[in-house]
């Protein structure tokens, strides 16, 4: 009999209990979420109270995966000179098999299964299938791979427990010191695009992986922990080195003939974000309006490659650090004309007047910034641009429970509630969206807020050709947001409030009327990304301004 | 003379402390080695070090002829290990153990398990951490004889045991060791607890091996020597080397000689000291060699 199999097998009947009390977390979550796609639309209080309980049964599983798994693989310990197997003619690659195998089984494989099935259960098409599951594989994997890395460097729980915490204050503590104090260092935080969270995710399991191997191989514990101590260094360099398309689907490439790059004031801020009082980076952004794309089109600035700003011949200043996505606003002014586009004959009622997007273009120290603030210099950099163009998703009458279905989103109309100026619809989505990051031409990753250009919905009379926008300014009302388990993005359930109070702009329509209400429609316009292209962005006499005040 | 334990210059060291200091050690096949030393001596660490749980920091060990380095499931298959230290896998009962063993030894032997098992009366339905100390002790040592190893390790078997279970523990391995023909390596602080197992002996203190050789010439070797003389010693006299811790009382002088042989050591006596009357020469246990021992190196502070 395989000796893994034996350790396997003792480890299965020494854990049976807390290994039943896993799978039965782990089944109700999943019978929550799948309740939550069966009843999202017609029980009420299951649509408030089902977040709850599965954020709750989220955090649980989390908590239990970081007692159980330790457990399992503490109970052959890799450190110390007691441990029964030590003098037992069991190998240490045996035991390594045995703990993978029981691990990566009970935590990783039997809940990727029901997600699957919970997600086919709601829609996933079996194309998706495989993808969907190495993506989840991959997230559980970056969770459960590094506990068991630090499990196997210690010999008891407490000694796991401290050792987890030592390791990730140590990791916040170098991620957050090393830049400021290594004058150029590409480090790279948490990514923010779905692709980047790959990215990440693979390079932890990769070397966590790798170091796990090496301590089963050796039993060198030392080494290993120094091992660890480089992976949390060379994993932020790498996500900030690493070309972000790498793994990602080519995406159209197309070259617009006709674009115009135009600019307006620049602004300098503190880099608020990341919080980092001790390199007190100052970022530039600059409004950026892409002229000369084909009608409905938009361009969004994707990155910047290699920005610099010289200051004559001799000096040149470049970017210290990545810069973060841009937040691309729906009621900016650029959108209008596509949103128009993809409506067709409709004619918007109530168009936005918000200024242009503004980009991060630049990232500086503040001492540097304070050197060369008001002087003149030449900006350069490569800028990529996605290119998107507004698409009607869904059309569904304003009625209590249509429903449609478009791409990956499904759309309920929930509640319609009628005020004296307006009216206020209440809308369920399920969104299945577990391949966004190896796909192209999908829609962008959308947030949650009011202002997400991915997708919005537009209330419409089919009769009179008339549209309104959605109230970008009045958004308080309810919305959940269902995570469930992990991520919220793979399986969301999100139900929001979109507010059209202004029926009556422009004097078309006087107050609510019911007639106007009991024939309109309303539809969903999702961005869709066609291509990207890239530009030299070249900006002379370019001048810092104060931080907070505008400048040319 | 085959050996089926050899050290070379074992040295191990933790950080800059060194716990073990060029360990020459040969065990033959057979024997029954008690290796002893005051607590902190280091006889554990040359435990772990001869069965791969710790490195040597230089110098080598062999087990079965494989060096320990290189030990794996076919030598450990052939080695029995007991330790008070050891860990036991505690949600376990004994029978759960040995349906674990069992599979990982083709030559188990189930009859002899049961035979110990019923010997030592062991709970079998009980988890192990729920067992006493010394239940706890015999189930590993069940668990390590049952497939008959040629080469039983048992560091501090003995230690924190009640004298019932010790004494259990002490004529279960005596009876095996009649009926069995395996080499016994045994670690103990205690010479009382090994004396009458143990035909080799090994003393190690501070990380040094003092001595190692057959009871039998140990105890040949070692003899307390009672001289009396015809008139006092006038003088301080400088003792040979090998008298140990000399005693001088008038007419009467006592020490222990490391070296005897008889009859010429007799000769040495008449020739070293001035009017000798009497010589009476005694035997030593076990006990008393281990105890001169560890007073001499203590004396010259060693």
């Amino acid at each position: 009999m395989p000796h893994a199999y034996l350790v396997f097998e003792k480890d299965l009947r020494q854990f049976r209990l807390i290994l039943l009390s896993w799978l039965g977390a782990v089944g109700v979550t999943h019978g929550v979420a799948l309740l939550g796609g069966m009843l999202l639309n017609t029980h009420f209080m299951f649509r408030i109270t089902q977040p709850l309980v599965l954020q709750w049964l989220s955090a649980l599983q989390a908590v239990l995966i970081l007692i159980f798994v330790p457990l399992i693989v503490q109970s052959d310990p890799m450190v110390g000179t007691t441990a029964f197997w030590l003098t037992r003619p069991i190998s240490r690659l045996s035991l390594l098999r045995a703990k993978a195998v029981l691990v990566g089984s009970v935590f990783v494989g039997i809940p990727l299964l029901l997600e699957i099935a919970v997600l086919a259960l709601n829609g996933l098409a079996w194309k998706d299938v495989l993808p969907a599951a190495l993506l989840i594989a991959l997230e559980k994997s970056a969770f459960i791979v590094p506990v068991f890395l630090v499990a196997s460097l210690t010999g008891k729980f407490h000694e796991f427990f401290i050792a987890g915490i030592a390791a990730v204050l140590g990791c916040v503590a170098a991620w957050t010191l090393l830049p400021a104090l290594v004058p150029g260092l590409c480090f790279s935080g948490a990514p923010g695009t779905a692709l980047g969270s790959l990215q990440q995710q693979m390079l932890i399991v990769f070397v966590s992986v790798l170091l796990i191997g090496h301590q089963y191989k050796t039993r060198r514990t030392q080494r290993t922990i120094v091992g660890v101590l480089a992976g949390a260094l060379f994993i932020p360099w790498a996500l900030c080195v690493l070309p972000q398309g790498v793994l990602q689907q080519e995406v159209c490439r197309i070259n617009p003939p006709q674009v115009v790059i135009q600019t307006g004031q620049a602004v300098v801020a503190e880099d608020m974000v990341s919080g980092n009082r001790l390199a007190r980076d100052r970022i530039v952004s600059i409004p950026i309006h892409v002229r000369g794309l084909r009608s409905g089109q938009f361009a969004v600035l994707l990155r910047v490659s290699g920005p610099l700003i010289a200051y004559g011949p001799d000096v040149q200043l470049r970017s210290s650090g990545p810069l973060r996505s841009p937040a691309v606003l729906l009621s900016s002014r650029e959108l209008q004309d596509p949103i128009q586009h993809a409506l067709k004959d409709f004619i918007v009622m109530n168009p936005y007047q918000g200024a242009d997007n503004r980009y991060p273009v630049f990232r500086l120290p503040e001492t540097v910034y304070d050197q060369y603030q008001k002087q003149s210099g030449v900006y350069e950099g490569l800028g990529a641009f996605d290119i998107y163009e507004y698409r009607i998703g869904a059309r569904m009458p304003l009625v209590r429970g249509a429903k449609r279905f478009s791409g990956r989103t499904e759309s309920v109309v929930l509640d319609v509630i009628e005020k004296p100026s307006g009216v206020a619809v209440i809308v369920g989505e399920k969104t299945l969206n577990v391949s966004s990051a190896f796909s192209k031409g999908g829609a962008p990753a959308g947030g949650d807020t009011s202002l997400d250009f991915s997708g919005t919905y537009v209330l419409v009379h089919p009769g009179r050709k008339e549209a309104f926008l959605v109230d970008i300014l009045d958004q308080p009302g309810i919305r959940i947001d269902l995570a469930w388990p992990v991520r919220a993005d793979r399986l969301g359930f999100k139900v929001k409030r979109y507010d059209f109070p202004g029926l009556n702009v422009g004097g078309s329509v006087t107050g609510v009327q019911k007639s106007w209400l009991k024939e309109a429609e309303l539809i969903r316009l999702e961005a869709r990304e066609l291509g990207v292209f890239e530009r030299n962005l070249r900006f002379s006499d370019f001048v810092l301004p104060e931080v907070g005040e505008l400048r040319k | 003379m085959k050996t089926v334990i050899e050290t070379r210059s074992l040295t191990k060291k933790f950080g800059a402390k060194t716990i073990l200091a060029q360990i020459d050690l040969d065990v033959p096949a057979g024997s029954i080695y008690a290796y002893l030393g005051p607590n902190g001596a280091g006889k554990t660490t040359t435990i772990k070090t001869m069965v791969n749980i710790l490195r040597p920091t230089r110098g080598t060990v062999k087990i079965l002829g494989v060096d320990s380095t290189a030990l794996d499931a076919k030598e450990f298959r052939q080695i029995g290990y007991v330790s008070e230290n050891q860990v036991l896998p505690e949600g376990m009962t004994a029978n759960a153990l040995f349906d674990y063993c069992r599979p990982m030894y083709p030559q188990w032997d189930e009859g002899f398990c049961q035979s110990l098992t019923r010997q030592f009366d062991l709970p079998c339905d009980e988890p192990i951490e729920k067992l006493s100390r010394g239940m706890k002790m015999k189930a590993a040592l069940i668990a390590s004889l049952a497939y008959r190893p040629k080469l039983l390790i048992l560091d501090e078997p003995f230690s924190g045991l009640d004298p019932v279970a010790r004494k259990d523990l002490m004529d279960g391995i005596m009876e095996l060791t009649g009926t069995e023909e395996w080499t016994i390596f045994i670690s103990s602080h205690d010479i009382e607890e090994v004396e009458h197992l143990a035909d080799w002996v090994g003393f190690l203190h501070k990380g040094q091996l003092k001595l190692s050789e057959t009871t039998e010439s140990l105890q040949a070797r070692f003899k307390r020597i009672n001289i009396t003389l015809k008139n006092p010693l006038e003088s301080e006299v400088p003792f040979p080397a090998n008298w140990l811790l000399p005693q001088q009382e008038g007419r009467f002088l006592c020490f222990v000689d490391n070296s005897f042989q008889p009859g010429e050591s007799e000769k040495q006596y008449r020739k070293g000291l001035p009017a000798v009357s009497m010589i009476e020469i005694q035997g030593m246990s076990l006990k008393e060699i281990f105890l001169i021992q560890a007073r001499q190196l203590k004396m010259l502070n060693i």
